[in-house]
């Protein structure tokens, strides 16, 4: 660990790395650099990526409220049947000893999300305010956030599955609510903001604080 | 290491606002108006009081207004009385203006009884409640109906009020038909403070209300009406919905422009039944007696057809006399009046005959006749006994028609001429002694020239099958006058005297004797075995005359028989001619007449000069004909009448040329004198010199040595018995015989006489030799 962080960066050596064709090549000069292979630009670490990163979870914070208290889903079952929001259709299901399929959905729907946005926002505070945590847990956080992203896209999924194969008129129709649009909205913007994060700036803020 | 000497690059963040902050802003523009908007349209609170929560659930049963979802339960507790339910609704706050005082609030479940089915689709989709919106002030407390609300006087539409003597099937939400449309529906029923009547208040959908007329009639449509009884039955139901549910139906308009529409809380009489509602105006007819009238069945007709029904009948206090009451049209309301006239038409059915078919199905049906001039209206009258005369000063021909027995005959019956009718029969009374029926006739002005004095009516009516062992004759004026009947007449003499008003004639029972223009007759029988009515009267075969009457005589030794005998046949009425009465005749050797089995016997007569006479002794066997008209006659004597008889075949050579005709014994008794007539071709056969033997039966012979030797002519002589003869050699034959010529009638043949072969020419011509 300690060897570790004692490694000099790349920034630190002046390399810059394409973020295209990934060559690693030398800082040459404080104009803006372009790549020797692929013409791309070329930064030290992803051009604005906090700014990005805090703009795309604020917005995803939104659409998280907004995906919660609307309707995700209307079921209607011979007849019956009303609007259900995430959290409503879990606890009907919890209510109708589904417990598995409510744990998923929870996870998957609210659990996931959140964390996911929580985290976020946790490492972006950590570089606001440069608080002092350890890196790797960090890191570590990241990889797991930007690994989970794409699965908070399964209730989506099921919603888009029922909608279209549920539709038997009077006995039972299944039809999606504004609410799957707001949660697609916060699942597509955590997953932007995950990757518009730099996780090397993890590293930098260890790095200045060593110094 | 190089990159050591590599200069530090500061990152410099950008001066400038990075675009991916229009992210948040669009996202917090769209949660901002999301909130506003929430917040803007946050429902508003009511509370409705509810005798029961039944069928109210929270977040669930929802408030709907003509189907559109409005707002939903949020909240339900019991009162602090316990005495219900407040349920607390969060309204759509666009139905917030319609909040107010008098809005009225029920729940709608779905209702399934024998009597209607209702809100069935809260089966499926739960309970809600609804609304009526009404006025006041504004309110957020409210209390529910306990069943939907009556419409009010101010919605569009037309709120009538019917009267009812009973409810009926009838329910709130019954359907008011049309045609069997629906136009409105019950929307409250009471019964009156009197407790007499029911008011039930209807509602007619706005686009219906043109059809209600202020002269409009209602009725109740509930269920099945069956009515029926011989005659058929009359099953009358509106709609299935209306079996079901009961329901109300509406005559339909009769000029739309005749009547002025009905107005708001109109009142109106709910009829009992269609027919009741239809029928316009009803009028009492009393009846002496009320057989054949049945309430609901029996028919009003006028000129033939059904414009009204009887509704009810019913008998005064003393039990004598009937009043129907009857339902006639209204527009039949201007006509009735004083000398409106009504009697009963019963149907008729006979064994001899059949009339009034249509009667017979329709059964006992009420007739009625409208005069057309004015008089005093009223609804009371007196039924006549029979169907009233047409008064004899109505234009065309009356007759009088005599006849025996009615028969078919019947008022009304069609009088036909050439199968047209042309006139009928008003009226039929006995005559003053009972003996014979007269009918009072009417022939129409423009056939009256078909009649004059020379007329012959008949009863045409029915079939008239004739027939015999030779073929049947069926006879029908016309097949109207096979059902219904008819009488008719032919006019045999065009310039004949014109036939004075109420003139005298006879109508006679069929067509055959009303065109026999006949000669009367009358034979006196010693026994009138085989003789009755009609025995026919034959002359070769044909008949001549009928039997009108079979009589015993005074003395009682014999019987008297009158008959007609038909004008062709007037030559038989002289006084020589001979009648007898033809039996069959059934033996060993003879039969003859057999036809006289199927048909009967009948008279037949041989004629004869003299004067003309019309009373005869009729003889009690056929005379015997001494003499016939053609051929040779002659007479042979002989010891015995042997099995010589009427109708014995003579032979010549085997072949048969004569009969006998007959035989009787001589003056003298001391042989018989047998009458035999040759056939005219084989009269040369017979001469002078002739020898006649009997060949009856067989001539068996025995001889020592020559056997036994049987001698017969024929077989058929054997039984039947037969004359034979022979003639001589052309030299010693002999003149030809005259007529009446005596020959001596051998009892057996001389051998020598069958041996002998002469040649006569038996053509006149002498063609053959």
């Amino acid at each position: 660990m300690a060897d570790r962080t004692s490694l000099a960066t790349a920034k630190q050596r002046d390399l810059m790395l394409c973020h295209s064709c990934h060559k690693l090549q030398h800082n040459n000069s404080t104009a803006p650099q372009h790549c020797q292979r692929c013409g791309d630009s070329l930064h030290f670490r992803h051009s604005d990526s906090l700014a990005k990163t805090w703009a795309l979870c604020i917005s995803s914070a939104i659409f998280l409220v907004l995906a919660n208290v609307y309707p995700i889903m209307t079921v209607v079952y011979m007849g019956k049947g009303n609007p259900d929001t995430i959290i409503s259709g879990v606890i009907l299901l919890a209510t109708h000893g589904m417990i598995p399929i409510a744990a998923v959905v929870f996870i998957a729907s609210v659990a996931v999300p959140l964390l996911k946005l929580a985290s976020l926002f946790w490492l972006l505070c950590l570089q606001h305010f440069k608080w002092k945590m350890d890196a790797k847990q960090c890191t570590q956080m990241y990889r797991m956030v930007k690994f989970v992203g794409r699965w908070s896209m399964l209730d989506l999924f099921v919603i888009a599955m029922l909608v279209t194969l549920v539709d038997l008129g009077g006995i039972a129709t299944i039809t999606g609510g504004p609410a799957a649009t707001y949660f697609s909205t916060v699942v597509v913007l955590t997953m932007l903001a995950a990757h518009t994060f730099d996780p090397r700036l993890i590293w930098d803020l260890q790095e200045h604080a060593n110094e | 290491m190089s990159s050591d000497n590599l200069a530090k690059v500061q990152v410099h963040p950008s001066g400038r606002l990075s675009a991916i902050w229009i992210l948040p802003i669009i996202a917090a523009l769209i949660g901002g108006w999301l909130i506003y908007k929430a917040v803007n349209e946050a429902p508003i609170q009511i509370s409705i009081a509810f005798d029961s929560g039944d069928g109210i659930a929270v977040g669930k049963t929802e408030v709907q207004y003509e189907g559109v979802v409005i707002g939903k339960v949020s909240d339900v507790r019991i009162q602090p009385d316990l005495v219900g339910i407040i349920a607390t609704i969060d309204m759509d706050k666009r139905a917030a203006p319609s909040m107010l005082s008098n809005t009225q609030f029920w729940l709608v479940k779905p209702e399934v009884s024998l009597s209607g089915i209702s809100g069935l689709g809260t089966v499926l989709s739960g309970n809600y409640i609804t609304l009526r919106v009404g006025d006041g002030q504004a309110t957020t407390d409210f209390t529910a109906l306990a069943s939907p609300p009556a419409k009010s006087l101010n919605d569009p539409g037309l709120h009538l009020v019917l009267n009812a003597q009973d409810l009926g099937s009838l329910s709130i939400g019954s359907p008011v038909v049309y045609k069997k449309f629906e136009i409105g529906d019950v929307q409250s029923y009471q019964l009156q403070a009197d407790g007499k009547d029911v008011t039930i208040r209807v509602f007619i959908k706005p686009e219906y209300a043109h059809l209600v007329q202020a002269n409009s009639r209602f009725w109740n449509a509930s269920g099945i009406s069956i009515k029926g009884g011989l005659t058929g039955f009359d099953i009358r139901t509106e709609s299935i919905t209306s079996l079901l549910r009961g329901g109300i139906g509406l005559t339909p308009l009769e000029d739309i422009n005749s009547s002025e529409a009905a107005q708001n809380s109109d009142e109106f009489t709910l009829f009992d039944d269609y027919l009741e509602a239809k029928a316009g105006i009803l009028v009492n007819v009393q009846f002496p007696i009320a057989a054949g009238i049945e309430a609901d069945v029996t028919k009003v007709v006028y000129r033939g057809i059904v414009i009204g029904q009887v509704q009810d009948v019913d008998i005064d206090q003393s039990l004598s006399v009937f009043t129907a009451t009857i339902a006639l049209p209204p527009r039949a309301a201007a006509f009735v009046n004083s000398h409106t006239r009504f009697w009963i038409r019963k149907p008729q059915i006979s064994l001899s005959n059949l009339s009034g078919v249509g009667s017979l199905l329709s059964g006992t049906r009420i007739e009625l006749d409208i005069d057309g001039n004015s008089a005093d209206a009223t609804r009371n009258f007196v039924a006549l006994k029979k169907a009233p005369i047409l008064s004899t000063d109505a234009p065309g021909l009356h007759l009088t028609l005599t006849v025996d027995a009615l028969k078919s005959i019947s008022r009304g019956m069609s009088i036909l001429y050439r199968s047209i009718a042309v006139g009928s029969i008003l009226d039929y009374r006995l005559t003053n002694d009972g003996a014979s029926i007269e009918l009072d006739a009417h022939i129409e002005p423009e056939y009256a020239y078909l009649v004059n004095s020379s007329s012959r009516f008949w009863n045409a009516s029915g079939l008239d099958i004739r027939g015999g062992l030779n073929g049947l004759k069926i006879r029908s004026a016309s097949l109207s006058s096979l059902i219904l009947g008819g009488i008719a007449f032919y006019t045999p003499e065009m310039d004949a005297p014109e036939a004075k008003k109420e003139q005298q004639f006879r109508l006679f029972n069929d067509h055959e004797s009303a065109h026999t223009v006949g000669i009367p007759i009358t034979f006196t029988f010693e026994e009138g075995d085989g003789l009755k009515e009609g025995t026919a009267i034959r002359y070769e075969g044909i008949e001549v005359g009928t039997v009108n009457s079979v009589a015993l005589n005074k003395t009682l030794d014999g019987v008297i028989v009158t008959a007609t005998l038909k004008e062709s046949a007037r030559g038989a009425a002289m006084s020589n001619t001979q009648f007898w009465l033809v039996k069959p005749e059934l033996g060993l050797t003879r039969s003859a007449n057999l036809g006289t089995l199927l048909t009967g016997e009948y008279i037949t007569f041989k004629l004869g000069g003299g004067k003309p006479t019309f009373s005869f002794t009729a003889l009690n066997a056929p005379p015997v004909v001494q003499q016939e008209k053609r051929g040779l006659n002659i007479v042979l004597t002989a010891r015995q009448r042997s099995s010589v008889k009427e109708g014995v075949a003579v032979s010549y050579r085997g072949v048969v040329v004569g009969k006998v005709t007959g035989h009787s014994l001589a003056n003298t008794a001391d042989h018989v004198r047998i009458y035999v007539n040759i056939d005219q071709q084989y009269a040369p056969l017979v001469r002078a010199n002739s020898k006649f033997w009997n060949a009856s039966g067989l001539d068996i012979g025995f001889k020592l040595f020559g056997g036994a030797q049987i001698k017969s002519d024929s077989v058929e002589s054997i039984l039947g018995g037969g004359i034979s003869f022979a003639t001589p050699e052309v030299d010693v034959m002999g003149a030809q015989v005259d007529e009446g010529m005596v020959f001596s009638l051998h009892s057996s043949r001389d051998d020598d006489w069958v041996k002998w072969q002469p040649q006569i020419d038996l053509t006149l011509d002498g063609e053959d030799k």
